[in-house]
């Protein structure tokens, strides 16, 4: 926040909805595009810049920075602007103030992107942002405070989890400040003194009370906490990345990560999930699936497709894990339930997740780097001849890159193994050679993944 | 079907016999190609056509 220009700008009232807008307009033209431009792909907005563009930058803005999609999310620009007529008066149902309903819509959005093959559907892209658009909308249009951020929404959980791993985190300058303060802004949000109900700046509606706030998990850098504080005592910090995965305090809004099995099991989606996905884009996948319905007899996609799912997302991580987990008890001498040592290590695999997910995003994003410019050529019409000729970077140097993220995930969560090992065992070294094999066996069937020849996803254009 | 800002492959035409053209390419990975074929008429007129190859097989 004390950067020149980048923290004057975050510091404004109005930074949050400067940084939506133009993304907003962006979103407009990908959905008009996408339901009424060319439904080929790689010439639609709506296509190349959802899977190619918005994915890659996503993950490297975390990499690099922090959540900063989330501050610039649209969806919330919209729900703020009908916020304005529409006050919620309910609160989200107890039952499901946990990551369990967006776990299950992370899963189903993985599943639609390969089951309607979304990368190649402008329409069906189209219809999925506007779907993002309308969920926003009326989850908070009915229910008060972020609950679409904080419990419905597959992308922010997405981001949550691979926001551990960022160099960034908005968090309080100097704990003694907020001992002193008094008013409590950054949650109450600040107040009318004449009418202490009516609320001038929000505090964060993400439940995360500053002082006790530990890490990036379901924090949107909205920064509403930020503006509120009247201190100025709140700002997006650097800090070491991953480290907030190796302690386990009470955090303000979460509560014990080691207590909270809905959370671990966001990350085994992510982290599973990231393998699943490169799955769906190499050639064995195509394989596994005739086979599979030569085995079981089975000629539909959905039913094959839900198998697949089944057994990277379920049967894959309930055996490794629970295997680890086991040999923790048994050989690492770990008094505690099985069930809470696969709670507590499982987290460890978060940055490997989000390596794999670099390694698979970055490579569409910097093979199709340029691609942007034909689009928008072709959308807007009057930017001369579409030049096709420049796709990105070469698939053989983007690899070394796919490679350095795996490697980079694989040394985060190797350094988060050790670090829960050594805080919480009487033999961490045991454990963590346990934990630390289990992300040796992801890491390298990441790699095996990352080696196969893509299929399916490719265009050629010719001139006569 | 076709994945967005995945590599082109461009090939020229050549006429073999009057009226009958034909264009060699290498299909740089396995799967389902759409084939994007751009005309220049004798009279000017550009046209555009689509058809697909399905199931390339991996080399």
């Amino acid at each position: 926040m004390r950067v020149p220009v980048i923290g004057s700008l975050l510091k404004q009232r109005h930074a949050r909805t400067l940084l939506q807008i133009p993304v907003f307009i962006i979103s407009a033209a990908m959905i008009v595009h996408g339901l009424f431009g060319p439904q080929l792909a790689p010439k639609n907005l709506a296509t190349t810049f959802t899977w190619v563009h918005f994915r890659g930058a996503l993950v490297l803005v975390l990499l690099f920075a922090g959540n900063f999609f989330c501050l610039a999310c649209p969806f919330m620009l919209v729900r703020n602007l009908v916020r304005k007529f529409v006050r919620p008066v309910r609160n989200w149902p107890r039952a499901l103030r946990n990551k369990w309903l967006s776990i299950g819509l992370f899963v189903a959005m993985l599943f639609v992107y390969e089951w309607l093959d979304l990368w190649a559907s402008p329409w069906w892209t189209a219809w999925l942002i506007v779907t993002y658009f309308a969920g926003a909308l009326v989850i908070d249009s009915i229910f008060k405070h972020a609950t679409f951020c904080k419990f419905v929404c597959p992308i922010g959980q997405f981001n949550f989890v691979a926001a551990t791993a960022s160099p960034l985190e908005v968090t309080v300058r100097d704990q003694d400040t907020c001992i002193s303060c008094t008013t409590k802004d950054c949650i109450r949000g600040v107040r009318e003194v004449a009418a202490p109900l009516v609320v001038i700046q929000r505090g964060c509606e993400l439940a995360l009370f500053q002082p006790r706030k530990t890490g990036n998990l379901d924090c949107t850098f909205c920064l509403d906490c930020v503006q509120a504080c009247p201190h100025d005592n709140v700002g997006i910090l650097n800090r070491v990345p991953a480290a907030e995965l190796t302690s386990d305090p009470v955090r303000s809004g979460i509560g014990f990560l080691s207590k909270r099995k809905d959370l671990a099991a966001l990350t085994i989606v992510f982290t599973f999930g990231a393998l699943l996905n490169a799955f769906g884009m190499v050639s064995p996948v195509y394989a596994v699936e005739q086979w599979l319905s030569r085995s079981l007899g089975i000629h539909y996609e959905m039913p094959l497709l839900a198998f697949v799912f089944a057994l990277f997302l379920i049967f894959e991580p309930v055996v490794l894990i629970g295997i680890a987990a086991w040999l923790t008890r048994v050989w690492g001498d770990s008094g505690k339930p099985l069930l809470s040592i696969a709670v507590r290590y499982t987290y460890s695999l978060a940055p490997l997740g989000f390596g794999i997910w670099l390694a698979h995003f970055g490579f569409h994003f910097f093979t199709g780097l340029f691609t942007f410019i034909p689009v928008t050529q072709l959308a807007i019409g009057f930017l001369g001849e579409p030049r096709w000729g420049m796709p990105g970077l070469a698939p053989n140097v983007v690899q070394l890159f796919e490679f350095g993220f795996i490697i980079l995930g694989l040394l985060g969560s190797l350094l988060v193994s050790y670090g829960i090992a050594t805080v919480e065992e009487v033999r961490p070294v045991r454990v963590f050679i346990i934990w630390a094999a289990l992300s040796l066996v992801i890491a390298a069937g990441a790699f095996w993944l990352m080696s196969q020849p893509m299929e399916m996803r490719a265009i050629a254009l010719g001139s006569g | 079907m076709s994945h967005a800002g995945m590599s082109p492959v461009f090939a020229d035409t050549l006429e073999v016999v009057p009226g009958e053209y034909r264009a060699d390419m290498e299909l740089s990975m396995a799967g389902d190609w759409t084939i994007l074929v751009h005309l220049t008429l004798p009279d000017g007129v550009k046209l555009e056509r689509q058809f697909e190859i399905k199931g390339v097989a991996p080399a």
